[in-house]
């Protein structure tokens, strides 16, 4: 009787043990949308970056090495060098601001993400070295993404290349992680934008005005559509005034329901949608993740 | 037969103990070098009755550290997942089979470094240089949906 028992249980103990290693993991991937990323030169004020790129070879290796980085990743860059082309030089130039350059390459390339490198030549009686700083930023709010500074080793050489080379290598790694982390906390807690909402000189409402029968102020609307429409109802009032309010954080989804990106100018169009349900005509404008609506 | 059933209980419970196969995971993995861009040079003591068993738990330290803790002073300081907990329970057929050898196609070299022997309070151990393809492992925890692709 008892070796009857023990035998069901060891048959019982190796099916489970069997089913167990046959339960096979989860083989589909997350669905991940990529932003749109392009490596760009640092370049100082007055500078043009094209220009600056086209005459240091240990920049060109640096930016080619990050690029490197990201295809390794299996994450195709935006071509920074074809996308200048497309600008138009002369009319920056007529503008006597190169400055603008950047600004113009950044937003025609549709880039959701810049990352600038920058390449610096030491030379000291311990040998040559090259010390490379990659920056990444959000080209909606300009906010910093990763930073690390690579440094290669120092050698008696002038093959200035090669320090460029493993300079940008020591630290590729470590700087993509730390841009993914970043990624990684925007899809849990949301996209940084800031909204401020005005009236314009003919506006016959303001923030006290009662809304229809409710008898709810526009403020206490607008902040009730916000609790509803803001990524997990995030949102910081930094104040309200008759005339104003100023949301100077709030967090937006990083993609809609169908699983696109969503941008700070969907939520806008959201916004006035809503505010014209209600029977208030306005004007928006959106500067990178700044959103400002104007009420009519 | 009712005397046996405690028996038959205490029988049950020790072999699914063992089937399990616990492991200590100690904190004792150091980064050596990155020999090669994509792959990473380590030193990992593991514990174990008999050698290959403190061998084994080296090696799946070393795997451990680098996926769940990072590697200070390495290019993969940050870890592979953020919540240890999180993802190895819902993961947990992934990385039963991964710790029970799996880990060993991404695993390019794991030589001794020491001798198996008693350490300090009696229990024996080794340690491993264990060379690591960072890459591939990368590419397999993304393929199998265990960790995001570079993005969003």
């Amino acid at each position: 009787m008892f070796r009857k028992h023990i035998f069901t249980l060891l048959f019982m103990g190796l099916v489970y043990n069997t089913v167990a290693q046959d339960s096979k993991p989860a083989t589909e991937a997350p669905r991940t949308i990529q932003p749109s990323i392009m490596v760009i030169p640092f370049a100082r004020e007055n500078q043009d970056m094209r220009k600056v790129l086209e005459n240091d070879i240990n920049l060109r290796v640096a930016v080619t090495k990050v690029k490197e980085g990201f295809d390794k990743r299996g994450f195709s860059t935006v071509d920074f060098v074809a996308k200048s082309k497309l600008v138009n030089n002369d009319k920056a130039m007529e503008m006597n601001n190169l400055s603008s350059l950047k600004q113009q390459i950044i937003e025609l390339s549709g880039a959701d993400i810049y990352v600038e490198t920058e390449a610096n030549v030491n030379r000291t009686d311990g040998g040559n070295s090259i010390t490379v700083i990659v920056t990444a930023y959000d080209a909606f709010s300009g906010l910093s993404l990763a930073n690390k500074v690579g440094n290669s080793p120092k050698f008696y050489t002038d093959n200035f290349e090669k320090l460029a080379e493993k300079a940008a290598e020591s630290i590729i790694e470590d700087f993509l992680n730390t841009m993914q982390s970043k990624f990684d906390e925007i899809v849990k807690n949301g996209r940084i934008a800031a909204l401020n909402i005005t009236f314009s000189e003919n506006a016959t409402t303001d923030m006290d005005t009662e809304v229809g029968d409710t008898g709810q102020m526009f403020s206490e609307l607008m902040e009730k559509w916000l609790e509803e429409n803001t990524f997990k109802g995030y949102f910081h009032l930094q104040g309200v005034t008759a005339t104003k309010m100023i949301v100077d954080e709030l967090r937006l989804p990083f993609q809609d329901a169908n699983g696109n990106n969503y941008r700070p100018t969907k939520f806008a169009a959201e916004l006035r949608n809503y505010l014209k349900k209600m029977g208030f005509e306005s004007t928006r404008d959106v500067q990178g993740s700044k959103i400002f609506i104007t009420i009519n | 037969m009712k005397t046996h059933l405690p028996v038959l209980f205490s029988l049950t419970l020790l072999l699914a103990t063992a089937c399990n196969s616990a492991r200590t995971i100690s904190g004792e993995v150091n980064f050596i070098s990155a020999p090669e861009p994509g792959t990473v040079l380590v030193s990992a003591g593991g514990y174990g009755p008999t050698k290959p068993q403190a061998i084994s738990n080296a090696e799946a330290n070393a795997f451990s550290t680098l996926i769940f803790k990072g590697l200070p002073g390495s290019q993969q300081q940050l870890p592979m997942l953020t919540d240890e907990a999180a993802s190895r329970k819902q993961h947990s057929a992934y990385f039963d089979q991964f710790f029970k050898g799996g880990y060993k196609p991404f695993m390019m070299l794991s030589e001794a470094q020491s001798t198996y022997a008693a350490g300090r309070k009696g229990r024996k151990n080794i340690t491993q240089r264990v060379k690591i393809n960072v890459d591939a492992l990368r590419r397999d925890l993304e393929i199998n949906g265990i960790t995001r692709k570079f993005g969003l």
